[in-house]
């Protein structure tokens, strides 16, 4: 079978990618903000369509008109209004706030249509014609034709109106940008528009191909991430073509011709999905570091300290509790468990998050290899409890060492794509094969049968003893040396390095040192069950999405290193479980979602107490060394001729 | 002219060319930093003086030309070494460590040297470290006068107040070698003349050599005992204060560069 066939339906598949991409690199030169939720902004738009056109009945013309045109252009303008009072917020905050409308629109379209997924037919007549020996469908033609469409009226946006040339003239700058006063407001108003239009087209006419499965379908879409970074983040008709390359390169990887010729492809199961991320990860690797960045990176601190006596009354009612909780809520034992591995798990994302300032979106990826490692060596190997836990956690220390190494090429906003495109990659690639969950995506492992341990409470106490471990661990290293290395490379690396210490090994330190905590985690997840699984829709479930709500819920949690992780732990894992709905996964994504959200951008009473910005903080940027250069006057031609 | 330092001894930079795409930043550059004195580079705005630094200390890779220090090549050197053999630097635009405060951030001018590359030397902090970082923080604090500002977070500081934690910084850091930005910008006039007092004093009592980029004439005339005039990326003029007010070519630079 001709190769032909699979290279037109990669054109059709990535032109849509690289409309996608347009749109996401158009939004973000214009406003600095890098849209997380664009693929799920895809996905709402096609869940609309099918809802208007085949719950609703109008004719498709209407539906499409209000579901592109109409619906999508309204949610960009949300975003606008969002990323504006974003612009000059650090890095953990920017990735949030969309993070936080990703889990939104994601939660809401699951509850309206449910998890599983809905056939969908192509709305476009799929007649076929013979050309040249090849079957294209008309279909295809269109879906081509509309992303030319699509491309040519913004080129003469561009090319004809006032407006056009104005944004224009922001994207093609390629120095970097002020934020502050930089960009028009209509400007960034159009370009989200646009840019939640080309989204919603290409979710639109991707929905096809998987059906509407809210997860899938941003995923789909999340593919002009790949392409994006093609475009360097910088250039629109570059990502375009990143986007058909990166189509036509998954089609013909799954050409049988292509794959006779080259059989590590059959090695490689899953390597056409996540070429995208491969790229992703590849191009932030080796160019990332000549991208455009924007404004302040790094929030500054105030921690304001409980009273001494608080502290203790804190630390010894968090005992009794430990204590007295298994057998006060014997039935909630499970619950109890995982939250207290949650709790090191949390703790091991605040070392990378707050105190390095390195937002890592592969989380989910190190606990999985620490809970499949664990299981292989204990019921796999037949290796006693102890050394399972020893292993998973050595096992995850290179991996920390893998995902370090775009750590020390890019930071900021392309270290959490890069981290983000590492973790799918896992995800797709690796949780299937025998190393980790296999074919059945399941793995198991017991507690520990010393000292009675596989009991409910004392399992409970032995997680807890390990999270306490863990929560000082913490502590002990923000006041010594590695932790104020840390927070210099968090602020400035290129001063550490003038100042004699290498920031790459405080960086490779620091990730294998999370990803050891990680592990650990997930080798005591294990336990809860007995089993650990390689999908599921649960918060605390290990597919890659999950690191993104994890990143966010932390953030909501507040910055104290003991606080922080267990208010994020009962938040996530027990607090859920006093409600009982069918729906709960949901409506906690959507919560999580909308308070990551308010805290983000947020400046009102809910906004305020959700904050995450100390108001120290406000001093902080307008003292910023940005700041203090907008501030202090332009340098007055120097006088030479002083005479002494 | 005459030539100014021994071979070999300080800092040299010897045809040093740093291009940005198709433009050229700096062009054919000598310089020499010998110990013991205040060399002053000078130049109009965009003249090429802190893309100098940053090529001299690692952060951009010359497109032609030599570094050395201490007859060291240390042309294509990590910036990590180059501290390492000595070679500390300040920021025009300042790298303090902002979540941290004006004691930690100059301590860490030392800590960063003791911890390295090493990662054992990043986890362990000998006693003996301790006490040598907290005698040459609290030094350098003293020697720039800021150390009732010690527990003040550096974003709590004005720009004045942040520029001297930048020089405490690298003061603390023990470098035989200062390049300094542009450090007395945003500090008054009598600040600045305590300000010359402190480079005086580092040069006297500890031997240093600066590197000392400065558009305040005052200052730079007053402590300089040598200088280099770059326009355009282009050396123009070597020579002392005095030569140096006195030059046509000089004038003729900064009078363009009003114009
Ligand atoms: N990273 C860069 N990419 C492209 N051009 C650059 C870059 N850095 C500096 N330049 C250019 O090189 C020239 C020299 O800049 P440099 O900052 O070294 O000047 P300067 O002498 O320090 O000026 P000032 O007195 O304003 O600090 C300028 O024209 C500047 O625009
Ligand atoms: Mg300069």
């Amino acid at each position: 079978m001709s190769v032909v066939p699979f290279i037109v339906a990669g054109v059709v598949v990535g032109a849509l990618y690289g409309l996608a991409a347009t749109g996401l690199v158009l939004t973000y030169k214009t406003s600095g903000i890098f849209n997380f939720a664009h693929g799920a902004v895809g996905a709402a738009t096609a869940f609309l369509f099918y809802d208007l056109r085949h719950l609703r009945g109008l004719p498709w013309p209407i539906a499409f008109v209000l579901s592109v045109f109409v619906a999508a252009p309204v949610l960009g303008l949300g975003l606008a209004a969002m990323a504006a009072r974003l612009s000059q917020a650090p890095t953990v905050q920017r990735v949030v706030a969309t993070v936080g409308v990703l889990l939104v629109v994601q939660g809401a379209v699951q509850l309206r249509y449910g998890i599983v997924p809905i056939p969908f037919d192509t709305p476009l007549p799929t007649r076929s014609f013979d050309i040249g020996g090849t079957i294209v469908g008309l279909d295809q033609l269109i879906t081509i034709g509309l992303a030319a469409v699509a491309l040519a009226a913004l080129g003469v946006l561009f090319r004809r109106t006032r407006l056009g040339l104005e944004m224009r003239a922001v994207v093609d700058n390629g120095a970097l940008l002020d934020l502050a006063g930089g960009v028009p407001a209509r400007v960034r108003a159009l370009s989200w528009m646009l840019g939640a239009s080309f989204a919603g087209l290409s979710g639109l006419l991707l929905a096809p191909t998987v059906g509407l499965d809210a997860v899938l379908l941003t995923l789909l879409v999340v593919q002009a991430f790949g392409a994006a970074a093609v475009g360097r983040f910088d250039n629109l008709r570059l990502a375009f073509w990143g986007g058909v390359a990166i189509g036509v390169g998954q089609y013909l990887l799954r050409a049988p011709a292509v794959r006779g010729a080259v059989p590590l492809i059959d090695a490689l199961p899953g390597l056409d999905q996540s070429l995208s991320f491969l790229v992703l990860f590849a191009v932030l690797l080796v160019a990332g570091r000549r991208f455009p960045t924007f404004g302040v990176t790094r929030p500054a601190r105030g921690l304001r300290p409980w009273p001494f006596p608080v502290q203790v009354a804190a630390v010894l009612g968090a005992l009794a509790a430990v204590l007295t909780l298994p057998f006060l809520a014997p039935s909630r034992a499970p619950v109890l468990i995982q939250g207290a591995v949650f709790v090191t798990i949390f703790a091991s994302l605040y070392l990378l998050v707050e105190i390095s300032g390195q937002v890592s979106l592969a989380h989910a990826a190190f606990v999985a290899v620490g809970a499949t490692t664990f299981a292989h060596l204990t019921r796999g190997a037949g290796l006693p409890w102890g050394v399972g836990v020893l292993g998973a956690v050595l096992v995850a220390v290179p991996m920390g060492a893998v995902v370090a190494v775009p750590a020390i090429r890019v930071s900021g906003l392309y270290l959490a794509l890069a981290t983000l495109g590492f973790g799918v990659l896992v995800e797709q690639m690796v949780y299937s094969r025998p190393v980790m969950f296999g074919d059945l995506g399941q793995r198991f492992g017991s507690r520990p049968r010393f000292f009675g341990l596989d009991s409910d409470a004392r399992y409970f106490w032995l997680c807890a003893a390990l999270a306490a471990l863990a929560l000082a661990l913490v502590v002990v290293i923000r006041r010594t040396r590695l932790g104020r290395l840390l927070n210099a490379v968090a602020d400035e690396p290129v001063a550490l390095a003038t100042f004699g210490c290498s920031p790459q090994v405080t960086l490779v330190l620091v990730f294998c040192l999370a990803a050891a905590m990680a592990a650990l985690g997930g080798a005591l997840s294990v336990g809860v069950v007995g089993s650990v699984s390689a999908s599921g829709v649960s918060p605390t479930a290990l597919v890659s999405f999950n690191s993104l709500l994890w990143v966010a819920v932390l953030a909501l949690a507040g910055r104290h290193p003991l606080r922080a992780p267990v208010v994020a732990a009962l938040a996530m894992v027990v607090a859920p479980s006093f409600f009982s709905s069918p729906n709960m996964a949901q409506y906690l994504t959507i919560g999580f979602g909308l308070a990551a959200l308010v805290a983000s951008v947020g400046s009102g009473a809910l906004g305020r107490r959700l904050e995450l910005r100390h108001p120290a903080d406000e001093a902080r940027i307008r003292y910023s060394p940005v700041a203090a250069r907008l501030r202090r006057p332009a340098v007055s031609s120097p006088e030479v001729t002083v005479h002494a | 002219m005459p030539e100014p330092a021994g071979r070999g001894a300080g800092l040299a930079v010897r045809g040093l060319t740093v291009r940005f795409g198709g433009a050229v930043a700096v062009d054919g550059l000598d310089l020499d930093v010998p110990r013991g004195r205040i060399t002053g580079l000078i130049g109009p705005n965009g003249a090429g003086k802190t893309t100098t630094f940053n090529a001299c200390t690692g952060l951009t890779r010359p497109s032609e030309g030599m570094v050395s220090l201490d007859g060291h090549d240390i042309t294509v050197a990590p910036p990590q070494q180059r501290a390492r053999l000595g070679l500390g630097r300040t920021f025009q635009r300042m790298k303090l460590f902002e979540s941290s405060s004006v004691g930690t951030n100059v301590a860490l001018g030392r800590e960063a040297l003791m911890a390295g590359g090493n990662p054992w030397r990043h986890l362990r902090q000998p006693r003996r470290d301790r006490r040598a970082i907290a005698a040459a923080a609290a030094e350098a604090l003293a020697l720039c006068g800021i150390s009732p500002l010690a527990d003040v977070p550096v974003a709590d500081l004005s720009t004045g107040q942040r520029r001297l934690v930048e020089l405490a910084r690298v003061v603390a850091g023990g470098f035989s070698l200062l390049l300094l930005d542009e450090p007395s910008s945003g500090l008054d006039v009598s600040e600045t003349d305590d300000f010359g007092r402190v480079l005086e004093q580092l040069v006297g009592e500890r031997g240093v050599g600066i590197l000392l980029v400065e558009h305040d004439m005052r200052l730079v005339m007053s402590v300089c005992a040598w200088l280099h005039v770059i326009d355009f990326g282009r050396p123009i003029f070597q020579g002392t204060a005095e030569e140096t007010q006195g030059s046509a070519t000089v004038q003729a630079a900064y009078l363009g560069a009003v114009a």
